[in-house]
């Protein structure tokens, strides 16, 4: 898939529009050990991937509205992509930690990846 | 001995705390009230040496970038291990808010960890001034 072809602000809508995704993964099925099931949501760290996911999808459709925002010091979309490898590795950890795989992991992952991969992309514009 | 400029001491001091902190992993981290020992960093997650892997080599770049004579040019070792030291930050920070019943090793990886990503910053910070 060629990325040149997505114009900046596709990129940053879809990215944080992969992290509205991820957030709503947390709340499916992450885990079937025979008749119990368990979502992201029953993970005790749950809350700080869900504040991760918001901030870096904020960021995202705030740059891609073209809305200020209060980083001086910061590029925003290091930032957001730096937030969204941290995604990554949280789903990444528990896939290699839990039994009974389900879907929801797997499309938390997908969204992970996805919104990473194109903030990614905006990033390498950006430092171009 | 070496003479050592503020770059290489503090990789050495980032490295120390960072392979600490791979140690602090084999410490007790939560009591589970004396009836089935107490849990480690390492022991409470079948993926704990996914963390481990990710500090340990964020360490050996950056001891390898500070004693090395002209250091890892094909490397931007301090910019990549400041990506890579807060992993282990991040690691402790969701198991602490996750548990309860603390041992002294969470917060002793709290940190460890905690000072590891900041001096690896500071290595960053003080390679990108040149």
């Amino acid at each position: 898939m060629d990325l040149q072809g997505i114009s900046r602000e596709q990129k940053e809508m879809g990215a944080a529009v992969c992290m509205l995704l991820f957030i709503i993964s947390l709340f499916l099925k992450w885990q079937t050990f025979g008749p119990i099931s368990g979502s992201g949501a029953d993970l005790g760290s749950w809350p700080l991937a869900l504040i991760i996911a918001l901030v870096a999808g904020g960021i995202m459709a705030a740059d891609g509205l073209r809305m200020d925002m209060p980083l001086r010091r910061i590029n925003p979309t290091s930032l957001a992509t730096y937030l969204m490898s941290l995604l990554v590795f949280y789903v990444v950890v528990f896939i290699f930690a839990i039994d009974g795989l389900s879907y929801g992991v797997w499309l938390a992952l997908i969204f992970s990846v996805i919104g990473l991969v194109l903030t990614y992309s905006v990033y390498r514009q950006d430092t171009r | 001995m070496p003479r050592f400029g503020a770059l290489e001491r503090v990789e050495i001091l980032a490295a120390i705390l960072g392979g600490l902190w791979c140690g602090a992993l084999f410490l007790p981290w939560f009591g589970m009230g004396g009836t089935e020992g107490d849990l480690t960093g390492a022991n409470m997650i079948d993926s704990s040496w996914l963390p481990l892997v990710i500090v340990a080599v964020a360490s050996a770049l950056l001891l390898l970038d500070a004693v090395t004579v002209s250091g890892m040019r094909s490397l931007p070792v301090p910019a990549f291990s400041t990506f890579l030291m807060p992993i282990g930050l991040f690691y402790t920070a969701l198991f602490i808010l996750a548990g309860d019943n603390f041992l002294y090793g969470a917060w002793v990886a709290l940190g460890l960890s905690a000072g590891a990503a900041v001096l690896a910053a500071m290595a960053w910070v003080i390679d990108r001034r040149g």
